[in-house]
């Protein structure tokens, strides 16, 4: 009788055995009661596998979980990565963006001190932080211009906006956070001709915004009211 | 590209469940899980278009366990299962697992070597085939073959508990 390996064996029992082989444990099996218990045994084993692991499969994504995922996604949208390494690598961007408006260069600053920090507050561009305040979508004030507007899944309100000068475009995403501040959530050059960004960031905006819901014009006319009756 | 992204929210239930296997714990996988979905997020464009997203998540989340593994030795935290099944011997080691009350299966499994770990995520708790798992892990087939079948032992011993000699089973 052939001797059947316990690796052929469990290939056997997982359907990854060929056909010659699969004919040969079958006559193994129907003359050795030892080997059915071995096969008997991989399967209750499997079987217990698969009864352990199966909540994990079926319970929801633990909200801390789909959080650090969703923020993620943000993050990955936005190429402020890049951009903060153009910045550090050519220092007439600060300068171009210092040009667009008065808030650009304190954006840029901003951006060089604190890599990777997620707290970018736009409370102390009061340029922008009145665009965004203010303007309905598609309207501009000076080099700002207000692009479209979103709620994000936290329902906060987020605004799409433009920088432009004519010398470096700039597109962002601001989201409303709950101090009452507005959060820069992304940044990335509207793809100038002229700039070099590495493969995979750009378009990160077009990401981040296709997955937020648009904000309906009533309860935009809502945020912005209150954002001008407030205290 | 939002598909994409759909794609790899559609298997984050099963990577956590594959993440479990590694990790043992289920907020030490669901850290591996994010850890990898961060790292898929920021290489998404790098994702070729006709490759298997599920796979690509897996690697890649495959990859920071092992390298997490790696620094955890590192810092002489804990002495891999591998070197104490050598020091204590076959038959010691045996005697440990007959003595112990059967295991949880996931418990289980977080005490077998790495790369029989690795096998077992994809195979057992994953359902991939062997040529997918060798794939992923970049050996081939008869590696998997060979440490899925040294696991098995393992988790028969410790799940199943001692298998009967031969004349006690057969009645």
């Amino acid at each position: 009788m052939t001797k059947i390996s316990d690796e052929l064996l469990a290939a056997y029992a997982d359907g990854e055995a060929g056909m010659a082989d699969r004919a040969a444990v079958e006559r193994a099996l129907s003359q050795d009661a030892r080997l059915r218990r071995d096969l008997e045994r991989y399967r209750r084993l499997r079987q217990e596998i698969d009864r352990s692991f199966a909540p994990v499969l079926s319970a929801p994504t633990p909200t801390r979980l789909r959080k650090a995922i969703e923020a993620a996604a943000e993050r990955a949208a936005a190429p402020a990565a890049s951009l903060r390494r153009r910045l550090k690598r050519d220092c007439f961007i600060p300068a171009a963006l210092a040009a667009s408006f008065a808030a650009g260069l304190f954006l840029g600053v901003a951006l060089m001190r604190a890599p990777g920090d997620d707290s970018r507050l736009l409370a102390a561009s009061p340029a922008l932080a009145a665009a965004l305040d203010s303007l309905h979508d598609a309207e501009a004030i000076g080099a700002v211009r207000i692009l479209a507007s979103y709620r994000n899944s936290e329902l906060r309100v987020c605004r799409r906006f433009s920088v432009s000068d004519g010398r470096l475009p700039v597109e962002g995403l601001a989201c409303f956070a709950e101090d009452g501040a507005w959060r820069l959530a992304a940044l990335e050059a509207s793809a100038p001709a002229d700039a070099y960004l590495p493969a995979g960031e750009t378009g990160g905006l077009d990401r981040l915004t296709a997955l937020m819901r648009p904000l309906p014009q009533d309860e935009l006319e809502a945020f912005l009211a209150a954002r001008r009756d407030r205290p | 590209m939002d598909a994409q992204r759909k794609e790899l929210v559609d298997c984050i239930p099963r990577l956590r469940r594959f993440a479990l296997a590694l990790a043992g714990d289920q907020s030490d996988a669901d850290d591996l899980v994010q850890a990898a979905v961060e790292r898929a997020l920021r290489r998404l464009d790098g994702f070729r278009q006709d490759g298997r997203m599920d796979s690509w998540l897996f690697k890649i989340a495959q990859n920071l366990w092992i390298d997490g593994q790696r620094a955890r030795r590192r810092r002489g935290r804990h002495v891999e299962l591998e070197f104490a099944h050598d020091l204590v011997g076959e038959d010691g080691r045996r005697a440990a697992e007959q003595r112990a009350a059967v295991a949880d299966a996931r418990a289980a499994i977080a005490r077998l070597p790495e790369a029989q770990r690795l096998v077992v995520a994809y195979v057992l708790v994953d359902g991939q085939s062997y040529r997918d798992a060798a794939a992923n892990l970049g050996v081939p087939v008869g590696t998997v073959m060979s440490r899925l079948a040294r696991a098995r032992k393992t988790l028969e011993q410790a799940i199943l508990g001692e298998d009967g000699s031969d004349d006690q089973n057969q009645r």
